[in-house]
């Protein structure tokens, strides 16, 4: 059982790799944020599996602010920081 | 002050909130017993806060209507996933980007719903509220996701007990 | 090898596979807005099924409900910032684009 969770945790990061393809190309900040995104998604998922696979069950509690903070990070990043530079670029 | 307070407490909203409050301190705490010392009056304070701000909602919830709208869910995204699966494999790379319009009466908290929902079921991502609907971008031709969308509609309508909606 | 065990097997590889399939799209799609859809659809499901694969050896009642209510959070949050990338695109009048067509750039947004 625990190869098997290792395997996954695996293809896991494996998908963050490509996932990290995508920040680095862009070409627009929208691209970018979806990326990070996937970062938030995915992390819940590999806490989820640590827990399980070195008995941590402090892990789930991380996973769950994760999910919030992913959640935050899109919110602000589409109110604040975009908008920002939406302003920017029409005055 | 007593004619005051007598317009925001509602017993019954009081004790549905507290249940509700109840079992998701039960969950967070993975059903720790001694976690209730705290846990108590903590729901107990924030349902009396959320009932001084938010007052009960308007909303009638038929739980029938929710067990097959969260049963119509599951599935769709089931197939949701597997369409995107499908697409992304194929090498010819079937996608079609284009924004349609859809016409709805629903607003508020079933506005809200619909429009989470629709962007975890399969083509369809919701864009913006418009005039009488909203912009709703789709993977595939805008003729095949109409019909989609309305039966999600008539599943939200029937959650909220809501009369079936005109089309 | 029990049925149990295969079961979880196939649960959580296919849920690590739908996250790849998830980061996939999101390179091989041709605008921003159908890399939101691949995104959101395909992690999604991925998580979904590793929650259940984890779900099947949990003994206590609260802890399963605990997962359940990740999954939901993740859900309402990646529904939630999809609708909102895709609303602020929308915005900002990013163009649509087909498969085959190479995107239009912004110079402005490139630095």
């Amino acid at each position: 059982m625990n190869s098997l969770y290792s395997i996954t945790l695996v293809i896991l990061l494996l998908s963050l790799l490509m996932g990290v393809f995508r920040i680095w190309r862009g070409p627009r900040m929208a691209d970018r944020i979806m990326a990070a995104q996937l970062t938030g998604s995915t992390g819940v998922a590999v806490l989820l599996i640590f827990a399980e696979l070195q008995n941590q069950p402090a892990a789930r509690d991380t996973a769950l602010v994760l999910a919030l903070l992913a959640m935050l990070v899109a919110i602000a990043f589409v109110g604040r920081v975009w908008g920002f530079t939406r302003e920017k670029k029409d005055s | 002050m007593m004619d005051h307070s007598a317009t925001w407490f509602n017993l019954p909203t009081l004790m549905v909130r507290s249940l509700m409050g109840g079992l998701f301190w039960w969950i967070l705490s993975e059903g720790d017993p001694s976690s209730w010392v705290i846990g108590l009056p903590s729901v107990l304070i924030c349902s009396l806060i959320s009932l001084r701000v938010y007052p009960p909602s308007p909303y009638r919830i038929n739980p029938i209507g929710l067990l097959r709208f969260a049963g119509y869910f599951m599935y769709a995204s089931l197939i949701a996933g597997i369409d995107i699966a499908r697409r992304t494999l194929d090498r010819r790379l079937p996608v079609c980007s284009c924004m349609t319009d859809f016409t709805t009466q629903l607003t508020g908290l079933p506005l809200w719903l619909f429009m989470i929902t629709m962007s975890l079921l399969p083509g369809t991502l919701s864009v913006r509220t418009t005039q009488n609907g909203l912009k709703i971008h789709c993977l595939d031709t805008p003729e095949n996701i109409q019909p989609e969308l309305i039966r999600l509609e008539n599943y939200i309508a029937r959650v909220f007990s809501l009369e079936p909606l005109p089309h | 090898m029990n049925l149990l065990v295969i079961l979880q097997s196939f649960l959580l590889i296919s849920g690590a596979l739908m996250f790849c399939i998830g980061s996939l799209g999101l390179i091989r799609f041709p605008d921003t807005y159908t890399r939101i859809h691949a995104l959101t659809k395909a992690d999604n499901l991925g998580l979904g099924l590793i929650v259940l694969a984890l779900i099947l050896n949990i003994e206590s009642v609260a802890l399963a409900l605990k997962l359940l209510l990740i999954w939901g959070l993740v859900m309402i949050a990646s529904a939630l910032s999809g609708h909102l990338v895709a609303w602020e695109a929308d915005e900002q009048c990013i163009p649509l684009c087909q498969p085959g067509e190479t995107e239009p750039h912004l110079e402005s947004e490139n630095e």
